[in-house]
């Protein structure tokens, strides 16, 4: 193998890559864009929603609950309590959508109270949004327990109390999704690089200028991967640098970080790189790869665990995980830009990414025709 | 051996020179040869000024030129050139000639070119091969070619105060094969053309007949290349068509 063959097809495509300001952008800012809605949009906590109070009781125990969910609408403001003085209506406007959840103390809740003959509140919520709902319900339990707690705590307890203790700082879901967002620009790059570009090349004829020089087979394949790594390298860190600025990663600069990151962000390169021409080796269409973008972008970003965790995903959704190079790099970038693991949180990853390129790159040598 | 293909392979996002420095890297020529060579063989094809443009900016003629540049960059002995100038405008095919021509006188390189213009053939080849569906059927210079057909040039001519046995008259003369008459103009057929003109110009003078137009035009490579292959139609799909993708980088 001559290195200088494979070094001019590199740099051939280095020089277009930097030419084309559009390729680019487009591989940062998809996923740039991506990570910030997204990791806005998801990780927020929820607040303002609407809730129906309907107190028939009056009593003091009813205005005891009323003054907690006052609490509530004050503090982590998940709820914005609206008094109604008929259950009916509130029902009607909740079935209707104008409030998420009702509230109702029935007319005999302190007579129950008093007599300790299991007091009731009645929750009815809107389930058609289960995140809304099931924080509603959790504020709604805890704010029961509270109901529930005894006046004077025993002197000697006899409940088991867990003590939780979370080893890392709270995590933003902007920070839980910048590794999906990285391997995304790496992904798009290895598309529009690997895919769009190269079959466009090959349909404008430009392939067969060098399919008459003496270029081996083995020289072209791995001057088209190494030029597509390279530029999924650039992308990748870029979008790690930035993309961890904007999430508020700390210590982003820390160079031995950023050294296993490049690691990481380069077998994942390779694989998506060798992945995306094994899929195109044999294509001349240049729909072909546009075609497809879309439908490997959803098959292999989101079964990654990238937004979603992999343990939530149903066993056939989870084969798919396992085979999908996407997961190994959320993985491996999770832990180092939230745990900062270093070398022994990612070297399996990268391990598996590399052997996933040498299967890839095998096939590809395989199917790839020197021909004209 | 240099191969330039039907196609234009050179890289429209690449200048020039750096069109010619990717194959001069895949061809192995020495890094200090590289700049020298590249430079000569530019000029020699009248694209030295635009060594550092893209060659998206180039018209089809200069691509071509490039590419035949390119294709030399490694010094070959044998230069092939498939269909050089195909789609190429009156000027720039013209431009691709004189290249091919100058590039014959200059050096020992022998050029194969495969093309379907005659005229192209007869222009710059000093020897050529007619293939029909993958067979050789014949082979040799342009005039020998030629003359190897039963030979005809035609003289067109149209007649005033002809009479009306002329035609019957024009067939008795020398070197006339057959004539014929489409509406007024005759068609004289013959295996000497301006030997067959001299006599007709006799015979009309003899005649009292006035000549309003005379012309001659002589056996050509395509009346050579219909001869040995036929009439029929070579209609094929072609496998692999190429898929215009030309738009989306404009």
């Amino acid at each position: 193998m001559n290195f200088g063959r494979t070094w001019a097809l590199i740099e051939r495509d280095l020089r277009k890559f930097f030419r084309s300001p559009a390729l680019m952008m487009t591989s940062m800012i998809f996923p740039l864009m991506q990570l910030i809605v997204l990791g806005y949009a998801f990780g927020g906590k929820v607040t303002g929603v609407l809730v129906a109070f309907v107190d028939v009781d009056h009593s003091a125990e009813s205005q005891k609950v009323r003054e907690m969910f006052n609490g509530i609408a004050a503090g982590p403001r998940t709820f914005h309590v609206i008094d109604y003085n008929s259950v009916q209506k509130a029902d009607e406007d909740l079935r209707n959508g104008y409030v998420r959840a009702v509230i109702y103390v029935p007319q005999d809740f302190s007579q129950r109270f008093y007599h300790r003959d299991r007091p009731r509140i009645a929750f009815m919520q809107d389930n058609t949004d289960q995140f809304i709902s099931s924080a509603v319900l959790e504020r709604v339990q805890e704010m029961v327990e509270q109901l529930n707690a005894p006046d004077v705590t025993p002197r000697l307890a006899n409940q088991v109390q867990l003590n939780t203790v979370e080893i890392y700082p709270y995590i933003d879901y902007i920070k839980y999704l910048l590794a999906g967002s990285i391997a995304l620009s790496i992904f798009v790059v290895a598309m529009i690089g690997g895919g769009i570009t190269f079959i466009d090349d090959k349909a404008r004829g430009l392939h067969e200028g060098y399919l008459v020089t003496p270029i081996k087979k083995t020289e072209l394949v791995a001057g088209l991967i190494g030029a597509g790594t390279i530029k999924g390298l650039m992308a990748g860190m870029v979008l790690t640098v930035i993309g961890g600025m904007i999430a508020g990663i700390p210590r982003i600069w820390d160079p031995v970080r950023l050294f296993y990151l490049a690691i990481v962000v380069t077998a994942a390169a390779i694989a998506m790189m060798s992945f995306m021409f094994l899929l195109m080796v044999r294509v001349d269409d240049p729909l072909v790869p546009r075609a497809t973008f879309g439908v490997l972008n959803t098959l292999l970003f989101f079964p990654s665990g990238a937004v979603y965790p992999i343990q939530a995903f149903p066993r056939w959704l989870r084969w798919i995980s396992i085979i999908d190079p996407f997961t190994y790099t959320v993985h491996a970038l999770r832990n180092l830009t939230l745990k900062d693991t270093g070398i022994g949180g990612i070297y399996v990853d990268v391990l598996v990414l590399l052997g996933i390129s040498a299967v890839m790159i095998a096939g590809c040598l395989a199917l790839f025709k020197r021909q004209l | 051996m240099g191969v330039i293909p039907q196609a234009l392979t050179s890289d429209p996002e690449l200048t020039a020179v750096e069109n010619m420095e990717v194959h001069a890297k895949l061809y192995g020529v020495p890094r200090q040869k590289r700049g020298q060579i590249i430079h000569d063989l530019l000029s020699d094809v009248d694209l030295l000024k635009f060594k550092d443009a893209l060659v998206r900016t180039f018209s089809g003629g200069m691509r071509r030129r490039l590419e035949i540049a390119r294709g030399l960059i490694h010094s070959p002995k044998i230069l092939f050139l498939d269909e050089p100038t195909t789609g190429l405008d009156p000027v720039s095919r013209t431009n691709v000639w004189q290249m091919i021509r100058a590039l014959r006188e200059k050096s020992e390189l022998t050029i194969l070119i495969t093309t379907h213009y005659m005229d192209e053939a007869d222009k710059l080849c000093d020897r050529i091969a007619i293939v029909d569906h993958g067979i050789l059927a014949a082979l040799d210079s342009p005039a020998r070619l030629k003359d190897s057909i039963p030979g005809t040039d035609t003289v067109e001519a149209e007649f005033e105060k002809a009479p009306a046995d002329w035609i019957a008259q024009l067939q008795t003369l020398a070197h006339v094969t057959s004539v014929t008459d489409r509406d007024g103009v005759v068609h004289i057929a013959s295996n000497d053309g301006p030997a067959a003109i001299a006599a007709l110009m006799d015979l009309t003078r003899s005649r009292g007949v006035v000549v309003r137009r005379v012309s001659v035009q002589s056996t050509t490579l395509d009346d050579v290349f219909v001869h040995y292959t036929g009439n029929d139609l070579r209609d094929a799909a072609k496998e692999g068509a190429r898929y215009d993708v030309g738009h989306l980088y404009r």
